[in-house]
């Protein structure tokens, strides 16, 4: 597991899901909650949301563009990009295994 | 109540920054329990986060935790030293302390350092207050306005509480006095937590933080005086009259002795606390009263 990751807590796996949908594109909290929503199925509430976003802005790995209205967009950095590509494949490499094995003892 | 009010709980750095945007989301969010167990549980994450810790500097947090500690520690003094004085009643006392001396200095060193104590305190406190009062005033911090205004609701009802349920046709400790002593006793509990908790949401500056340093130390040593005057004073009754202390004399119904003993053990308490609260605040940077009124 990338360095630091661990140290999000709780946020680790929101925060996985926020870096992966600003992959994406620059977008504002709820435009985030809506995409995680729809791409993983999980409902992130505001607390955990904006608990997830300070710690990623705090660590580099993304930053605030100027705010629209009430609206502040985020955008991944290039560190954060790196710690995602690191994370994904961290678990890339843990669903490979675990198929592998499943496959091998037929269970 | 709104869901965005639960924004009011988190630090204020924090909703300088992010409040807005939370309450964009909010509007479009379809609020269920779980998104007020979650944004209560966010407030708890952003006062356990350092970087939302505010504008008051490290020294000066830790001179507002130990004049919160050295507050409660005279509160839970005074409630001691009400049964004290409870102890105190009575013209066989009185007398006793006319013909012993040592009694009479026990009794007359209480007094001497709950009204110290006293001064000291309102003369720490009343700037703190003052700040804090102005702080919520200006920046319509509703929360702390409220636990502000604890003390004195309490006060009343406590007032009225006693005119209303305690005849004074009533002799010996009716359960009207009980209940009464109890309700006093969660008042004083009960505001104190309130003004601590008020003072925890304030940003207090050094000045007004280390000008209390002063009046704080001023009454904990008060509170020492009052303390040896109760032992004084009682070690001095117990040879002069043992059997007061053993005779059904103390508040609550319980004998002299155990009310004696349970006011010196919560004193013994409250004056050890704050001691060990001073003592570890950071030292040689406090001005005396003179220094800071010449800055």
């Amino acid at each position: 597991m990338p360095a630091n990751f661990s140290d999000l807590g709780r946020f680790s796996g929101p925060g996985l899901l926020i870096l992966s949908s600003l992959a994406e594109g620059a977008k504002h909290g709820y435009a985030i909650m809506m995409d995680v929503q729809e791409f993983s199925g999980t409902k992130m509430e505001p607390g955990t949301l904006y608990g997830a976003l300070t710690r990623l802005e705090q660590r580099g790995w993304i930053e605030p563009l100027p705010p629209e209205e009430r609206r502040r967009p985020y955008r991944l950095t290039g560190a954060g990009a790196t710690v995602l590509r690191q994370q994904l494949a961290s678990m890339d490499q843990i669903v490979r295994t675990g198929q592998q094995r499943l496959a091998t003892t037929g269970a | 109540m709104q869901i965005a009010s639960l924004l009011r709980y988190y630090p204020p750095a924090w909703r300088e920054r992010y409040e807005d945007e939370v309450m964009d989301v909010l509007s479009q969010h379809r609020v269920s329990f779980s998104t007020w167990f979650d944004l209560a549980r966010g407030a708890v994450d952003a006062h356990l986060d350092p970087s939302f810790a505010g504008k008051m500097s490290p020294s000066a947090r830790q001179l507002r935790r130990s004049e919160i500690i050295v507050f409660c520690s005279f509160i839970a003094f005074v409630v001691a030293g009400i049964g004290f004085q409870k102890m105190t009643e009575g013209a066989d006392k009185a007398g006793l302390m006319q013909a012993h001396l040592a009694i009479g200095l026990g009794y007359y060193a209480v007094i001497a350092g709950a009204v110290i104590a006293l001064l000291a305190i309102v003369a720490g406190a009343l700037p703190i207050a003052m700040v804090m009062l102005r702080q919520a005033l200006a920046a319509g911090r509703r929360d702390v306005l409220a636990l502000l205004a604890v003390p004195p609701a309490l006060l009343v009802a406590v007032v009225a509480y006693g005119a209303l349920a305690v005849h004074p046709s009533n002799s010996g400790i009716s359960a009207s006095v009980r209940g009464l002593i109890a309700f006093f006793i969660f008042s004083a509990a009960a505001s104190a937590a309130a003004v601590s908790l008020a003072a925890t949401r304030s940003e207090l500056n050094d000045v007004v933080l280390r000008l209390a340093q002063w009046p704080a130390r001023v009454a904990t040593a008060a509170m020492g005086l009052s303390l040896v005057g109760v032992v004084v004073w009682g070690i001095s009754l117990n040879s002069a009259a043992p059997s007061f202390f053993t005779l059904d004399g103390g508040s609550m119904t319980s004998y002299a002795y155990f009310t004696w003993l349970r006011v010196v053990v919560v004193m013994v308490l409250a004056t050890v606390i704050a001691v060990a609260a001073l003592w570890r605040t950071p030292r040689g940077e406090t001005p005396s009263p003179m220094e800071t009124a010449t800055r």
